[in-house]
């Protein structure tokens, strides 16, 4: 049972006010729940239509201040933004758990063992030792010392002031600097070298948990007594953490120092220099990787004999390709988000063109693939295909699976432990296909149910190997690729992306993805009123994702704090939410 | 542009079992099969070469070609030895290896004062290229007879050539890893694979790496190779042809093999009257080329490309090699001399399918515009 039904369970039963009538329906309801149906994430609920409604007026209910820490990518992006791209940083930090569909999310809940501290001390001093090298101190250091073999305290004050306001995101306090100050000199004359002495204590910075870890900090709202918000520090580096993938540069500081960001007009003014500017790319690309899963690109492994022309250089390829395309049409063209799934308009390399079969020149090259290609939007390209498909055979299960649960936010039960897998997993099987094996494995009812509701939509793009390439036949027998998705039919995969584009939780999902990334971490169930009114502003531009950014950029809930979950839901609480919704699994 | 050449062509199973079955078959068979569902897209098909080596029969104890052994070859260090024995004499520098040197780069054809064993038996890769079947002709490993191949005489016994030599190891590395010996065929106006009674065959240079698949150990077919129009006009030749049960023969063509090794000069081989005898796949091709090699280029070829010290390892003399080729030499006659000035080989080939495209039009179309003909295949537009 997931996590998600435990609550629901919990918050309907442990209600006390709840009236026995509610409870016992809802109760029914759940347990109800076929074996294997698949759960959509809390919808929206009636108290929350009402909530959004209701407007100023109404009680603003974000996420929960955070305690996460910098994913690696947003260390590294930190890092080169400040001191320059020549700074190499060749390095992961331990991954993170999936939570809620993010890997971010992950980060608000992750703890620090004793490898992975080993892992920022070196990469401190990685870092440090670059920075300070004899051939960039002329453009990263500030000043000159008066005796490079001595202590320098004011040169060492001006360097490490800046550095440490931008890497500890707030300003230093004046104790704070001294006593780095005092650590530099104190190693410049020992070591008589002021420049070893300034990266000693930059490496101490960066291992600094002020550096490591964003704790946001709140304050009392004025506009709303009673009610918490981000303090300016926090809401400047929630708002860059979202939109750069990076700790806020000295504009934002200086911004949130002004209290700019508490303004609406103003906090508008910045959001729009945060969505025109080059370090947007960097945000979109870290948040569609995380939503994609596309970590699982890492560990990618296929069967060479199996797929030869899945070549070593295809998997990150496939991986670029993809992201390549999200930001060449949401940003770039600015298109319809939904359009992503049905677009004929990417990129290939050369490791790519062998898969979909097109010559092509080195490099990345821009490409609209035929209408009869059936390669139409993100589904059809090789990182979903190959990435959701085993080592040696494609599944249609995994892709439905994928497609369900990464696209629109639905989640699909695990299969039971003790499942027989015999007839998938047979390669001499007497199943040519894939629809064959998968129906004989149907027969048994313990795995028809799972079944159900991802194969449908996963046959449709078994014209596809395990390796993204196209087929027709699989073993000597055409494929079929007939298929539905929440009861609309298709011939084939093309009708498949359609019905995807068109499925009312495309939209839905990424405004719940790309919310809960914003904030660094799931989202209470409390959000929904935000959820509802970016909802409506998302499809009014049109479903473009720059909209949706400075949308959540700008809500009000956005920089509103939540105030901690109770131990046991409320029940009034309880009683207004209907956390989830059951749809039927398909026929 | 038709639909046929914007669609990613992967013949069917059943296709590949048609063409795979009939390529089987013997050749001249009565087969007259003709799957038009083979065509490729476009009408064309390119093959880059990975594999190309002059024909020699090798048996396990060498005793059908070379029976008084391989090792019975005298190389340069060997021919010195002879010519110059440690005796006490003393003797220059410009009187030993500068006479050396100077036979080496510019043999006389006189008499050879050297013994020079070359290759025996029946059996020679090759082709019938005169249409006759005379006794110095040998028989091709499938049974035909008539084989011209007298440059496997000249070369067949000498180490450099045959398997674990230096030349044939390093040849056939370069040959793969050397963007400068890649050697590129498009076929044309091509209906089948399997029957076809009139194709267009035209040899190119390439200007891409070859696709080493996944497993490391094969080419990958479909990758893509740009013709190198502007310093590869040496390498471009056409001819007509016709494919037969699968297999492609071409009219007589002049064919530039490029020859670099180990990073030294390049040259290239030059046959004259070359015809191409492959088995096509989807994903392949593999055969024999035959025709006449030209010994001036035959003979400067191995010489620019190769050090002194490997043509020492592998027993080859140049001097005496340039004067066997002369003596053996079967075609094309000088009109003044009347001496032949080529000699009758082969070439035993291997290539695997890629997606040919030409610098000037095609790539400017792709590199404009994002369109739906830039995934022409190997476009034929001229």
């Amino acid at each position: 049972m997931d996590l998600f039904r435990k609550r629901l369970i919990s918050g309907v039963t442990g209600g006390r006010k709840a009236t026995s009538l509610l409870r016992a329906g809802l109760f029914a309801a759940a347990i109800a729940l076929p074996a294997c149906a698949f759960l959509a994430l809390p919808s929206i609920t009636a108290a929350a239509k009402d909530a959004a409604v209701k407007g100023a007026d109404a009680p603003i209910v974000g996420a929960p201040k955070r305690l996460r820490l910098l994913t690696t990518q947003q260390y590294i992006n930190t890092i080169q933004y400040f001191f320059g791209p020549d700074i190499k940083i060749d390095v992961k930090f331990s991954p993170l758990a999936r939570t809620d569909g993010l890997l971010v999310s992950g980060s608000s809940i992750a703890g620090v063992s004793d490898a992975q501290i080993e892992i920022y001390q070196k990469v401190a001093n990685i870092v440090s030792t670059q920075v300070l090298a004899p051939e960039r101190r002329e453009t990263l250091i500030p000043c000159k010392p008066k005796n490079d073999k001595a202590a320098d305290n004011a040169c060492a004050a001006k360097f490490l002031g800046d550095v440490s306001g931008y890497l500890y995101r707030a300003p230093l306090s004046k104790d704070r600097l001294a006593n780095l100050v005092s650590d530099a000199g104190k190693a410049a004359d020992q070591l008589k070298d002021f420049y070893a002495g300034l990266q000693l204590t930059l490496e101490g910075v960066l291992m600094s948990p002020n550096v490591l870890f964003v704790a946001e900090t709140e304050e009392a709202d004025p506009k709303r007594p009673g009610q918490m918000r981000l303090d300016g520090y926090s809401l400047a580096s929630r708002l860059s953490l979202f939109l750069w993938n990076a700790a806020p540069d000295a504009t934002l500081r200086q911004a949130a120092a002004k209290g700019q960001l508490d303004n609406e007009k103003t906090r508008a003014k910045i959001v729009d220099m945060m969505l025109a500017s080059p370090r947007l790319e960097a945000g979109v690309r870290s948040f569609f990787d995380d939503m994609f899963g596309f970590d699982d690109f890492e560990t990618l492994a296929k069967d060479a004999m199996a797929y030869p022309y899945f070549l070593g250089e295809a998997a990150g390829d496939a991986r670029e390709q993809t992201l390549r395309t999200v930001v060449d049409q949401l940003l770039t063209k600015n298109r319809d988000y939904r359009d992503l799934y049905t677009t004929r308009e990417t990129f290939i390399s050369p490791a790519l063109a062998i898969i979909y079969g097109v010559p092509t020149t080195p490099g990345w090259r821009a490409i609209e693939f035929p209408p009869e290609s059936h390669r139409t939007g993100i589904l059809t390209q090789v990182s979903f295909l190959a990435l959701h498909s085993h080592p040696g055979r494609s599944s249609a299960t995994l892709r439905g699976k994928a497609l369900r649960e990464l696209l629109l936010c639905q989640k699909v039960p695990p299969p039971p432990a003790n499942v027989d897998f015999s007839i998938v997993n047979n390669p001499n099987s007497d199943y040519k296909t894939a629809r064959d094996r998968l129906t004989a494995h149907r027969a048994n009812p313990v795995c028809a149910g799972c079944h159900k509701i991802t194969d449908p939509m996963g046959l449709a793009l078994e014209n596809f190997d395990g390796a993204g390439q196209y087929r027709t036949e699989e073993k000597g027998t055409p494929i079929d690729p007939t298929g539905s998705l929440d009861g609309k039919d298709f011939a084939n995969v093309d009708g498949l992306t359609v019905a995807l584009r068109d499925n009312t939780s495309l939209p839905t999902c990424l405004v719940r993805r790309a919310f809960s990334y914003s904030t660094g971490g799931s989202l209470p169930l409390t959000a929904e009123p935000a959820l509802v009114e970016l909802n409506k502003s998302f499809a009014a531009e049109g479903y473009r994702l720059r909209g949706l950014l400075k949308a959540i950029a700008l809500n009000p809930a956005f920089s509103a704090v939540a105030e901690p979950a109770p131990k046991k839901a409320a029940p009034e609480k309880s009683a207004s939410v209907q956390p989830t919704k059951v749809v039927a699994a398909n026929p | 542009m038709n639909k046929q050449q914007t669609k990613t062509w992967r013949p069917s199973m059943a296709s590949r079992m048609v063409i795979a079955g009939v390529a089987l078959a013997t050749v001249g068979g009565t087969s007259v099969v003709r799957a038009d569902d083979t065509a490729p897209p476009g009408r064309s098909i390119g093959y880059a070469f990975y594999a190309i080596e002059w024909g020699i029969t090798q048996t396990k104890d060498t005793k059908e070609e070379c029976p008084q052994g391989v090792a019975e070859q005298l190389g340069p260090r060997e021919q010195y030895k002879i010519q110059f024995p440690e005796d006490g004499t003393k003797r220059k520098f410009v009187d030993t290896q500068m006479l050396r040197e100077a036979d080496t780069w510019f043999p006389k054809a006189e008499k050879d004062q050297f013994q020079f064993r070359q290759a025996a038996g029946k059996t020679a890769f090759g082709l019938d290229l005169d249409g006759k079947v005379k006794p110095t002709d040998f028989t091709s490993p499938e049974g035909k007879p008539g084989v011209d191949n007298q440059l496997f005489r000249v070369i067949g016994c000498i180490y450099n050539y045959r398997v674990g030599g230096s030349l044939q190891n390093f040849d056939q590395i370069y040959q793969k890893k050397m963007g400068i010996n890649r050697l590129i065929i498009e076929l044309t106006d091509v209906d089948s694979l399997v029957n076809d009674d009139d194709v267009t065959l035209t040899t190119y240079r390439g200007r891409d790496p070859l696709v080493t698949d996944a497993t490391g150990n094969s080419f990958q077919p479909g990758g893509t190779q740009r013709i190198d129009t502007r310093w590869g006009k040496d390498f471009i030749h056409s001819s007509k042809g016709k494919i037969v049960n699968g297999v492609l023969m071409t009219q007589p063509m002049d064919f530039n093999n490029p020859h670099e090794v180990a990073y030294q000069d390049a040259a290239y081989d030059w046959m004259r009257d070359a015809r191409f005898e492959v088995k096509l796949t989807p994903d392949g091709a593999q055969g024999v080329i035959g025709g006449y090699a030209d010994i001036e280029a035959f003979h400067r070829s191995r010489n620019r490309t190769w050090s002194t010290h490997h043509l020492s390892y592998g027993q080859q003399s140049s001097g005496s090699v340039y004067r066997e080729l002369l003596k053996a030499a079967d075609g094309f006659p000088d009109p003044k001399t009347g001496q032949n000035t080529a000699i009758s080989a082969a070439y035993t080939v291997k290539l695997v399918q890629v997606r040919i495209l030409r610098p000037q039009k095609e790539i400017a179309d792709m590199n404009a515009k994002p369109a739906t003909k830039q995934f022409a295949d190997s476009s034929t537009a001229k």
